[in-house]
């Protein structure tokens, strides 16, 4: 009795200490949140700082006459290029939309299997590719630049494709996530005389949605941000990183606000895909801890 | 197991031809490249009109790596102390999960921008972070100072404010910076696992009058844990190979600024060997503090 009472006073107390607490919530998250997003607004700043600002030192964080001289000085630039624009643009797309696609269909085939079958030599397999996750690209670029010369990859599409579709922490996560399927929806589907390839094609993979635009996320992101100059040297073939790197590299101090505009609309893309997706990925993260249950 | 055997083989046949094609993927630009660059630890390239000529030389790499180099093992050694941060981001991205998992305007909002650092930043806006913002002080992987070449420091001079006040400052909002720009994954790992815990052992944790706190240090954390040492392990390894790491630097010149993709290669397995042992030491301790709800 006491303790029910008790509990009454304290719940009256919990309610209208959450009040204040939310605010204090709102206000701590505010402040980290202005922590994560400082060095996007800094760099939409310096891209629209004029000239005389932007060599100011120390740099301010703040503009005062804020114009868009420097994009128009890219767009300037970026027309006047031999390569249209358009075409560097289409290649980067293209390089990372179908790179991202192959990643993502067959790290999920791959995965499901390693989820779900049982095969020898299952777990060593697992353990080789939890290995890959540990490794950073650089360590292992010369010679997989040597193995793509020696295929004659270089200076195609596919030397930027190729690399990017065995990468480890797609088919890690969709792994965790078809694990945790039910077993009865496999093999009530199987029942039903689905082979395997409609059961990956119709179950499982609508069924991790969620995980596979995660993936979809991550890799896109990865490849849009590593498209490493030394693979295509060809101009027609190049992606626009490349080009932007070429056209502010090639003066550097003259060309910093241009440079900046050129990153700016450089992380358009990765916010859009990563907006478009959002609300999945989130709920995928909330997923990723869910026992099957 | 359930099914007849039959069926069963041509299950495996099927396991292995859905594997196949991500795997030959991964053989060729991975595991090739992976062997290769080991075997190149064994040996001294030099270039020619034909290409890489490697000429074997047994452990002379690793050898001199070890006790001759004197850069390499103090590099070791001092990356072995941004393991400090593995407990800060632990312990930041737990509050910050819990935060994040309250209801409150705006809540997707926030989720979104503690995503942000994954998004984006590995990318092009690092690069540019670490050229301008940070060029003051860009060596190797200590933390870099945001803010000590802005206009903070003359906003906390002209309030009046002695030297050693304002370094300390510069200091704390560097770390946090850099706190909030690791923790990314981490936050929605931790997510994930808030919303596992099922909500009537909270209710039950209530009836019986446990506070807040009580409920956090009895129910949460241990219900934590797998995600704790999920987390560990994913810092761990996002620490050492961050490419701002200074051996990463070091493997790095000493291939392509230095040409000696040899002796690259052997500081490469030496260095990926230490970060193994690291990773075995932290799972065997804190294997010990999991907890398995179900049993």
């Amino acid at each position: 009795m006491l303790k029910m009472k008790k509990r009454k006073k304290k719940l009256g107390i919990d309610n209208r200490r959450s009040k204040i607490g939310n605010g204090l919530v709102i206000f701590l998250l505010l402040l980290l949140g202005a922590f994560m997003a400082f060095p996007l607004y800094y760099t939409v700043i310096q891209s629209i700082k004029p000239s005389e600002e932007l060599f100011q030192f120390p740099p301010r964080l703040y503009v005062i006459r804020p114009t868009q001289e420097h994009y128009t000085e890219l767009f300037q630039l970026m027309s006047n290029l031999w390569v249209p624009f358009s075409r560097y643009l289409f290649n980067t797309l293209f390089v990372s939309l179908l790179g991202t696609v192959l990643h993502v269909v067959l790290a999920g085939m791959a995965a499901y299997p390693l989820a779900k079958h049982n095969f020898p030599g299952k777990d060593a397999l697992f353990a080789i590719i939890l290995l890959g996750l540990m490794f950073v690209g650089q360590v292992t670029f010369l010679p997989s630049f040597i193995i793509i010369a020696k295929l004659n990859l270089l200076n195609t599409y596919w030397a930027y494709i190729l690399p990017n579709i065995g990468v480890s922490l797609g088919l890690f996560l969709m792994k965790q996530f078809i694990e945790q399927l039910p077993d009865s929806l496999i093999e009530a589907a199987r029942i039903d005389g689905a082979n395997e390839w409609k059961i990956y094609f119709s179950i499982i993979f609508p069924n991790v949605k969620p995980a596979v635009l995660t993936v979809f996320i991550f890799q896109f992101v990865n490849i849009w941000n590593g498209l490493s100059k030394e693979l295509v040297y060809d101009e027609q073939l190049k992606v626009v990183k490349v080009a932007l790197e070429q056209v502010s590299a090639s003066n550097a101090y003259a060309r910093m606000g241009s440079g900046m505009a050129g990153s700016v609309l450089l992380m358009i893309p990765p916010i859009v895909v990563f907006i478009l997706m959002q609300r999945n990925v989130v709920e995928t993260m909330t997923f990723a801890g869910m026992k099957e249950g | 197991m359930r099914k007849k055997m039959p069926y069963h083989t041509k299950r495996k046949i099927y396991g292995f031809l859905f594997i196949t094609p991500w795997l030959l993927g991964f053989l060729l630009f991975f595991a090739v490249p992976f062997i290769q660059s080991c075997l190149y630890g064994f040996q001294d390239l030099t270039t020619s009109v034909d290409g890489m000529v490697g000429e074997w030389v047994g452990l002379k790499n690793f050898s001199y790596a070890l006790f001759r180099d004197t850069e390499f093992l103090v590099q070791c050694v001092g990356s072995l102390r941004d393991l400090v941060q593995v407990p800060l981001i632990l312990v930041y991205s737990v509050c910050f999960a819990l935060l994040l998992k309250k209801d409150y305007p705006g809540r997707t909002l926030m989720r979104a921008i503690a995503f942000l650092p994954v998004i984006i930043g590995s990318g092009v806006l690092m690069d540019i972070m670490k050229t301008d913002v940070f060029s003051s002080s860009v060596n190797g992987a200590e933390t870099t100072y945001l803010f000590s070449s802005s206009g903070l420091t003359g906003f906390f001079q002209s309030m009046g404010l002695p030297v050693g006040m304002i370094g300390f400052i510069n200091e704390v909002i560097s770390k946090i910076f850099d706190l909030t720009w690791r923790s990314g994954v981490q936050i929605l790992l931790f997510l994930a696992g808030l919303h596992n815990i099922p909500s009537y052992v909270y209710e039950a944790a209530d009836i019986e009058g446990a506070n807040a706190l009580e409920q956090f240090f009895k129910i949460t954390l241990p219900m934590l844990t797998p995600m704790i040492l999920l987390n560990v392990v994913y810092s761990v390894i996002d620490i050492f190979a961050d490419f701002g790491n200074a051996i990463i630097q070091m493997i790095y010149n000493t291939a392509f600024t230095n040409v000696r993709f040899g002796y690259s290669s052997a500081l490469s397995i030496l260095y990926f060997l230490m970060v193994a042992a690291v990773l075995i030491i932290l799972y065997l301790v804190m294997k010990r503090f999991i907890v398995h709800p179900e049993e």
